[in-house]
């Protein structure tokens, strides 16, 4: 059976879900940050980082997308981490 | 989540200054809120937000498809929801919010 063009394949229903797990994380990891400019500076960052790519429709490039952020996300998580043992 | 970003998370939150009302106020042995009262809270909480601006916002209206925000922010309201009521929502029922009552109900659910 072949679905309508407009309803996600399960692949891609799936990656929109990466892609929102990670922005929700993404969010989540910024309101940690004590100084509240920087935090408004992260958010706008992310959002706008995100919104750049909202109309990207390969599979690949948005895997890779997700990829990096995924990995740009645990290395800032880490600095945050060691930026509370150095205080 | 490691114990230490817990912990983390417990110093930085009590050092922020909250300027807006806030719901920190329902603890400390206080009746906990309805979910009308909170419905209320979340409906000015969205109201906040300059792109709603001039928008009529209820409790049931769809954050997408009334209030023409995408799929974005509303991951981003969610957190925000989370942040204000001191919450972490389970993801699989945070994807479920459409509209600030259905928050409200969550939020209702998962408060402490």
């Amino acid at each position: 059976m072949v679905l309508p063009s407009h309803i996600p394949s399960l692949r891609q229903f799936m990656l929109r879900r990466d892609v929102m797990v990670l922005y929700r994380d993404m969010f989540r990891t910024i309101r940690e940050v004590n100084d509240s400019y920087y935090r408004e500076y992260l958010r706008d960052w992310v959002r706008t980082e995100f919104k750049n790519h909202i109309k990207e429709t390969d599979e690949r490039e948005i895997q890779l997308l997700v990829a990096q952020g995924r990995k740009r996300l645990q290395e800032f998580q880490t600095s945050m981490d060691n930026a509370f043992y150095r205080t | 989540m490691s114990a230490l970003r817990l912990a983390t998370r417990a110093v930085v939150r009590s050092a922020l200054a909250v300027a807006r009302p806030s719901t920190r106020a329902y603890g400390g042995g206080a009746a906990p809120p309805t979910v009308d009262q909170l419905t209320q809270h979340i409906v000015s909480l969205l109201s906040y937000n300059s792109s709603l601006d001039g928008k009529a916002i209820q409790a049931n209206s769809h954050l997408i498809n009334d209030l023409g925000l995408d799929s974005l922010d509303v991951v981003e309201f969610v957190v925000a929801v989370e942040d204000e009521f001191n919450v972490e929502l389970p993801d699989g029922e945070a994807e479920t919010i459409f509209t600030p009552k259905q928050a409200a109900e969550l939020v209702s659910k998962y408060h402490p």
